[in-house]
């Protein structure tokens, strides 16, 4: 087919073409511009990205350090719940078949007769069998246990009395007085002590 | 065989990537003529359907007087002839460029890949020219210092056509005011109407016959454009200009004098004769009666046509000696009219067939007055 001719004007022509390269210059540069926003927002997400790790990180270590911390914790309960077991056990080595409490209750009750005991004051009583009586009954009962009563009289015979009335008493299976009686500065009291067997 | 050269051509040799992967780009074809302006828009809708546009508008408003709208200038004013300038001014290129774009809202057309227009031959100058084709360019081309060969400096922009024939020493060119071209690209551009390519009535011509005839049939082709002031006879060998003339005072203008002169009617009513001669339902009456008396000067200016062109195919037959002439395309606003036609049959004892085309994603064929604006859409 026949090839046409333009007869427009050389500089309508050129501003034409002046047209064209602004009119693809400025493709150009929104393509350009777009391709840079594109790479700029990448960027910046990957800082975000980057930024939500250190945090995630930081937050690891905060976690990690408290969980430390508590571990730490819980060693320490953990070694203090051993020491304790340890010592549950050293005192069961101990007192095999009552048990620790078995044996803090009769600490107890020992301690607590040998005060009522010491101050027990028969001289001063005048009815000692009853005092003694009184004595003997509050501690507790329990089979093969010893305890300890300490007296203190006016004399050997109230303690040759009470002796006797702790061996009367039916209480206890064995009454032996420890040691001898002792007499207490300058008074005239003796004291003496008598380890009972239940 | 025939060759172009033309000033800036490298500027739009380069065809853009664009264009070359297919035709999913719109082209606008618009072929100013001296009367009407033609307007042929090919393009693809938003579901990828081939559709085309066809628009016509005058060249230039006709201001009526009030004894023209009540036709008392055909009974009262003697009548006078038009005034032969065709030259149009700046004030009526904006006008038209304000009336197109407003044409083109109204038609839907949004979106124009490609603006190529003509201006008819009223705007240029056909001639012979001696001497090498350096020598024509160099002289013709805008801004030489080396003279204008005689001319008037005002026709700077030309384009050569040069013939194949060795014999002939002479070079027919063809040449436009620039500052008519100017003039219609600013006040385009002024509308947002970026025309690309203004091409040439005779390789428009080349392309309309292509259309026509098949872009491979070889041999001898004629076409004439029977235009509104002049004739153009342009010859085709193998689809390439070979021969262009153009025959002045045998225009549709000269048939409107006739008309003027014999009916004593206005110019405007002797136009409106014509136009009525197109339409296939003819009116009985009044009207038939007017037409029939139009029917003696239209075979008058037909035979003096058909005078110039025996002339013209006698020089093509002593040229090309070898080739036979089968048939004569016509076009234009006069390829409607059966008298020309048919006048044209019996003095050259040719067969004369109006020029016709079917644009992709239309049902029915162009006129013969669009063959211009449809070689302007494949302008390549």
């Amino acid at each position: 087919m026949q090839q046409g001719v333009n007869l427009l004007p050389a500089d309508v022509l050129l501003r034409q073409q002046n047209r064209k390269v602004i009119r693809f210059w400025r493709s150009t540069a929104c393509v350009t511009a777009f391709c840079l926003l594109t790479v700029f927002l990448a960027q910046r997400r990957d800082l975000i990205a980057m930024e939500e790790v250190l945090a995630d990180s930081n937050r690891d270590t905060a976690t990690s350090r408290k969980i430390i911390e508590e571990t730490t914790l819980l060693q320490n309960r953990l070694k203090t719940l051993r020491e304790a077991t340890a010592k549950q056990k050293q005192i069961r080595s101990l007192h095999p078949p009552t048990g620790v409490l078995a044996v803090l209750e009769k600490m107890r009750t020992e301690l607590q007769g040998q005060m009522q005991l010491q101050n027990l004051d028969f001289a001063d009583r005048p009815q000692p069998r009853a005092a003694v009586a009184e004595t003997i009954n509050s501690a507790p009962e329990r089979s093969g246990h010893q305890v300890r009563f300490s007296f203190t009289v006016a004399s050997p015979e109230a303690a040759t009395g009470v002796l006797e009335f702790l061996k009367q008493s039916g209480r206890f299976t064995d009454v032996t007085l420890e040691g001898s009686l002792q007499q207490q500065g300058s008074s005239s009291d003796l004291s003496f002590s008598v380890r009972c067997t239940f | 065989m025939i060759r172009m050269t033309r000033p800036g051509e490298s500027v739009l040799s380069a065809k853009p990537a664009y264009r070359r992967l297919g035709s999913s780009y719109s082209t606008l074809g618009m072929d100013v003529g001296t009367s009407v302006t033609k307007v042929i828009w090919t393009g693809r809708s938003h579901f990828g359907k081939q559709e085309s546009c066809v628009l016509r508008l005058p060249t230039r408003v006709l201001r009526l007087t009030e004894e023209d709208r009540s036709g008392e200038a055909s009974r009262t004013r003697p009548v006078e002839p038009a005034k032969e300038n065709s030259e149009c001014g700046r004030s009526d290129w904006q006008d038209l460029a304000r009336r197109l774009r407003a044409a083109f809202d109204t038609a839907g057309i949004e979106r124009i890949d490609r603006f190529h227009g003509m201006l008819s031959m009223d705007w240029c100058d056909l001639r012979t020219e001696t001497g090498s084709a350096n020598e024509i360019q160099s002289v013709a081309r805008p801004g030489s210092k080396s003279g204008d060969i005689g001319r008037s400096t005002r026709r700077m922009t030309t384009v050569e056509v040069m013939s194949s024939d060795k014999q002939s020493e002479g070079r027919r060119m063809l040449s436009l005011p620039e500052d008519s071209a100017r003039a219609l690209a600013e006040a385009l551009d002024d509308r947002k109407l970026e025309l690309q390519v203004l091409d040439a009535m005779p390789w428009c011509a080349a392309r309309a016959a292509a259309l026509f005839s098949g872009s491979d049939r070889e041999g001898l082709q004629v076409m004439i454009d029977w235009g509104y002031r002049a004739v153009t006879f342009t010859a085709m060998t193998d689809g390439n200009i070979f021969y262009c003339r153009k025959l002045d005072r045998l225009g549709l203008r000269q048939v409107t004098a006739a008309l003027q002169s014999e009916m004593r009617i206005s110019e405007l009513e002797a136009q409106r004769l014509i136009a009525r001669r197109s339409s296939a339902a003819e009116d009985e009456g009044p009207t038939r009666r007017a037409e029939d008396g139009c029917h003696g000067p239209l075979v008058d200016h037909a035979k003096q046509i058909a005078a110039q062109v025996s002339t013209a195919v006698r020089y093509l037959n002593w040229r090309l000696p070898k080739t036979n002439l089968e048939r004569i395309v016509i076009s234009g606003g006069g390829g409607f009219d059966p008298i020309l036609t048919g006048v044209l049959s019996r003095e050259l004892a040719i067969d004369v067939v109006p020029w016709s085309w079917t644009p992709p994603g239309r049902t029915e064929a162009l006129p013969p007055d669009m063959a211009l604006a449809a070689g302007l859409v494949r302008w390549e």
